[in-house]
């Protein structure tokens, strides 16, 4: 009987220890831990006078961008390494989204001198 | 080998002086264009580089000349399309001037040119002559157009259309890097 006393004193220690620590710790380091889930955002690319606005966007895995075309002539968007996604060509005023999993360069392949870079915060 | 180097310097210079005198000479308009006018010469200027683009996708095999072809081809077909529907808002009637009718007999001389290039050359040639094409034309809207234009709409659609010019302009001398590196 005394034994079993002495493991669940043990036991609640362990336990109250465990709480404290995880309570202790920051919201920041619980995300880092995957301990909680993140919120996404949604983000917007402006295509305009030949340029994506703005040209860097820093986001998180798995939030979105959506990008509209405001320009006379149509574009696309198009990943620039290995073309791994695009979207159709966009017509004036037309807007196109994804959910961004990794870092990317991307361009328009109807004006190749037209990029953009999208930065996954770490 | 003396009668060679004297052609040559000839061939030179007159290809100097061409390029002198073609490039800046629509900026160099003299009399003051009305909206009509400015709207005429506009669609002009953009119907010639459609035209320049329809004898690319017919003379050449280049994966990148007919690229760029078919988004000039596009491109300066959306750029009238806004022309028309806005000098149709306006109820303007787009009026033949000095400087429409040089850029058509100009475009006449450049498609005469291009036709009659062979497959081999064709490529280098259309390229060179977006290029100086597209600076003529960027240098026209930038110092006649814009600043002669007194309807805001027609003057903002203008002003909308030279960063599309720019980067065309990027796209060709692009294009004509990897010419020259060949």
């Amino acid at each position: 009987m005394r034994r079993l006393l002495k493991i669940s004193k043990k036991g609640v220690a362990v336990l109250f220890a465990i709480t404290c620590l995880y309570s202790c710790t920051s919201p920041e380091e619980r995300i880092k831990k995957n301990e909680v889930a993140v919120s996404t955002k949604a983000h917007t690319v402006v295509i305009q006078q030949m340029k994506f606005a703005p040209a860097e966007l820093i986001v998180n895995e798995g939030d979105t961008v959506t990008w509209i075309n405001r320009d006379i002539v149509d574009h696309n968007v198009t990943e620039e390494a290995n073309k791994e996604w695009s979207s159709s060509n966009l017509r004036q005023g037309k807007t196109w989204s994804m959910v961004v999993k990794k870092a990317a360069t991307y361009f328009c392949t109807i004006h190749p001198v037209m990029k953009g870079k999208l930065i996954v915060k770490q | 080998m003396k009668k060679i180097k004297d052609f040559m310097g000839i061939v030179v210079a007159f290809s100097i002086i061409t390029i002198v005198t073609i490039t800046p000479v629509y900026a160099q308009q003299k009399s003051k264009l009305t909206d009509p006018e400015i709207a005429s010469a506009a669609v002009v200027a953009n119907q010639n580089d459609i035209d320049f683009a329809k004898i690319a996708r017919q003379k050449s095999k280049n994966e990148e000349v007919l690229k760029f072809a078919e988004t000039m081809a596009k491109d300066h077909k959306a750029v009238i399309d806004q022309a028309v529907a806005l000098v149709t808002k306006l109820k303007v009637t787009p009026k033949d001037n000095t400087l429409s009718r040089k850029l058509t007999a100009d475009a006449a001389n450049t498609k005469k040119m291009l036709l009659s290039k062979s497959a081999k050359s064709f490529d280098k040639a259309y390229i060179d002559n977006e290029v100086g094409y597209h600076k003529a034309v960027i240098a026209t809207v930038e110092t006649v157009l814009i600043p002669q234009s007194t309807n805001e709409e027609l003057k903002g659609l203008l002003q909308n259309v030279v960063p599309a010019l720019k980067a065309h302009l990027e796209h060709a001398e692009m294009v004509q890097k990897m010419f020259a590196s060949k």
